[in-house]
């Protein structure tokens, strides 16, 4: 009776448990994965609407920065500002941990506890706000979101003791600065250029050659040569377009998002831990490639085996053989590569350059985070395996066949509940580019032309009666998803 | 009937539970203090307007209008955010506005979108209202004072604890002179601690 009454809990929990979670992420993908290509965003938030189930209450942060993306793709700033100013409250008060959160995860998977977001999923949140002020022209509260998403990184910049991880963004800090230029700071505006050139210095996005020559040229104006030195920027001859900027110019700023982002999916390891000894375990991917990782076996106290075992040690040495997932990287294929900008009384073409690469900063991501994630997810399975062996011994009956069955359907219930946290925005875009045109003020129409990677043409968009005031910054936003 | 305690318990607990999950409501004082998050709320606007007001109408910039027996007319300006927080600056102008007014001490004129909009008004009456109730272009009263200001921050945060200073400055300018006739600041210092974990 004790036993089936155990048996009962675990099938329950973790039915409850698989069907809460475990698919959740891949119905998201499922149902909203092509909405970027089709452009019906506001279809697409209605279907989101609708169905809250796709994310769950673990995932509010990532429903509503969902929904704040695609009202700033469908051009509707304040419908995506009051979900992406959600989304920033949910993250700040994630701050406080649920313990009961935190156990249930030691005990089931990653994807009970809340979703925080990826840390450039939540500069990009910040962007996209700081975006939707800008485009609205209301450039004092863009500044104020800029300031906020400093908080963010000062954040990141203080658990990050080794300067290693994620804690600036190049692209947050170039639109800052350009933000700071449209309302006469000059200083706070080269300050963030510096921030600006340091990121992309640090981080996975390679500094883009204009903006290099641009900021070279820009400290030089504003009398802050050192500026140049420290960041090691030396001019050029044929900088395109930097002679024209000078503080506080009036230009159009062409925001572009091209191609789909990255979304996770997960790999799926097997191999062997031994007690104080050795982790090895293998991914045999799709193409038959095995990858092996092989390190210290991450420790498990006594006491946490003792509980797992209900009274049984195990002693150096004892091998378990163990199975979990991974979050792994999973690329969308997008034709779109970049964008050329043709502005009315202007002969130059201006071609987009990027400022940031999701799938750069995904990666980037995975690789700071694995062995955080890979040492929670072992201890948790050899945790789960120790259990699972216990239970297994505690229900056999002598029934040989419904042995076998009991133990089959425990192993598969294991197995099923080690799923890998692979929530992600991917509705957000594989690249942001920048195109900056300095104009006189008036009255403006702007071709847009988005190109393959072999430059070809693929699709085009007029934009007209862009107005720009003296000493003012006009953004307009273009997305190809193809 | 026969109670068992362990029932009895569980009972209690589900409705501890049912009623500690229930949205609860009540009606408070609308100038009463409340932080929950620590963030500029409607406390610190109305607590900054009525302060700068207080101190602004003391001054000495108001006898040579007393003197003369005139109330001079002020108009708020813009008064920028420049803190770390999406604060609702239109609230704190309305505070600003209704303790100037309530002061009986200045005249207040409308501002800039509210004045387009009464201009449009007058242009639709010059077209359909009737002559004796039509409202005539050109006969708005002039403001002599113009009230601006910025609201600043600085955050000093290190995990769950944060120390957040607000500095609210305002300026009282003479349009026809550009003359700054009464500046004022009042800061906020805050501390804000967060929990860690919560059960």
């Amino acid at each position: 009776m004790k036993n089936r009454t155990f048996l009962c809990c675990f099938a329950v929990t973790a039915i409850s448990v698989l069907v809460s979670c475990a698919g959740r992420s891949a119905m998201r993908l499922e149902k909203l994965a092509d909405v970027t290509l089709t452009g019906n965003y506001q279809s697409a938030i209605e279907s989101i609407r609708k169905n809250p189930n796709l994310y769950g209450k673990n995932s509010q942060l990532l429903y509503n920065l969902d929904i704040g993306v695609l009202f700033h793709y469908a051009h509707m700033y304040d419908s995506s500002n009051l979900y992406l100013q959600r989304a920033a409250d949910i993250y700040n008060e994630l701050f406080t941990r649920s313990v009961t959160n935190e156990a249930a995860a030691i005990l089931v998977n990653d994807n009970v506890r809340p979703y925080r977001g990826m840390p450039f999923e939540l500069t990009m949140m910040h962007q996209l706000i700081t975006f939707n002020y800008l485009a609205k022209g209301d450039v004092d509260e863009a500044l104020v979101e800029v300031r906020r998403a400093q908080l963010l990184f000062d954040e990141l910049e203080r658990k990050d003791r080794k300067d290693t991880k994620y804690s600036s963004d190049g692209m947050f800090h170039y639109v800052a600065s350009i933000a700071y230029d449209a309302v006469g700071e000059s200083d706070n505006s080269m300050i963030s250029l510096y921030k600006s050139i340091k990121a992309f210095q640090n981080g996975p996005v390679p500094l883009p050659r204009p903006i290099g020559e641009f900021a070279y040229r820009m400290f030089i104006l504003n009398d802050r040569p050192d500026d140049n030195v420290q960041l090691g920027l030396k001019g050029g001859e044929d900088t395109e377009g930097a002679e024209n900027f000078t503080n506080n110019s009036s230009e159009i700023v062409f925001i572009g998002y091209a191609g789909r982002g990255p979304s996770l999916d997960e790999k799926v390891w097997r191999g062997t831990y031994v007690k104080d000894g050795l982790l090895v375990v293998n991914h045999v991917g799709p193409n038959g490639v095995v990858e092996t990782i092989s390190r210290p076996a991450p420790y498990i106290a006594d006491s946490e085996i003792k509980k797992a075992s209900k009274g049984k040690t195990t002693s150096s040495g004892t091998t378990f053989h163990i199975k979990f997932a991974l979050p792994a990287l999973k690329k969308t294929p997008s034709r779109t590569a970049g964008f050329s900008v043709r502005c009315s009384g202007i002969s130059q073409t201006f071609s987009s350059i990027v400022i940031n690469d999701l799938e750069k900063q995904a990666q980037k991501y995975l690789d700071d985070t694995k062995a955080a994630t890979l040492s929670r997810t072992v201890v948790r399975v050899v945790l789960r395996t120790i259990a699972a062996q216990k239970a297994k011994a505690e229900i056999q009956t002598g029934n040989a066949l419904a042995n076998l069955f009991l133990n089959v359907g425990t192993d598969v219930l294991t197995d099923q509940m080690e799923r890998a946290d692979t929530r992600s925005c991917f509705l957000l875009p594989r690249t942001v580019q920048i195109a900056r045109i300095p104009v006189k003020p008036g009255t403006y129409s702007l071709d847009v032309s988005t190109h393959d990677k072999s430059g070809n043409i693929i699709g085009t968009r007029k934009f007209v009666d862009v107005e720009v005031k003296a000493r003012r910054k006009t953004f307009v936003f273009y997305s190809s998803f193809k | 009937m026969i109670f068992k305690p362990k029932a009895i318990l569980c009972l209690l607990m589900f409705f501890l539970l049912i009623v500690g999950c229930s949205t609860k409501v009540t009606r408070v004082q609308s100038d009463s203090t409340i932080d929950i998050t620590g963030k500029w709320n409607d406390t610190d606007s109305r607590l900054v307007a009525e302060e700068m007001i207080r101190d602004c109408l003391s001054q000495r910039w108001l006898y040579k209008w007393e003197s003369e027996n005139r109330r001079p007319t002020v108009i708020v300006g813009k008064i920028v955010n420049k803190s770390h927080e999406h604060i609702s600056v239109e609230t704190f102008v309305k505070d600003v506005e209704r303790a100037l007014l309530n002061s009986g001490k200045v005249d207040f004129v409308a501002t800039k979108t509210e004045r387009e909009q009464l201009r449009d008004e007058k242009a639709d009456m010059a077209e359909n209202a009737s002559v004796q109730t039509r409202k005539d272009m050109g006969e708005e009263t002039g403001a002599d004072l113009m009230m601006i200001g910025t609201i600043n921050s600085i955050p000093d945060q290190d995990g769950g604890k944060a120390v957040v200073f607000y500095q609210t400055n305002m300026e009282l300018v003479e349009i026809e002179s550009n003359r700054k006739v009464w500046i004022g600041e009042k800061k906020i210092k805050k501390y804000v601690e967060r929990a860690k974990v919560r059960f």
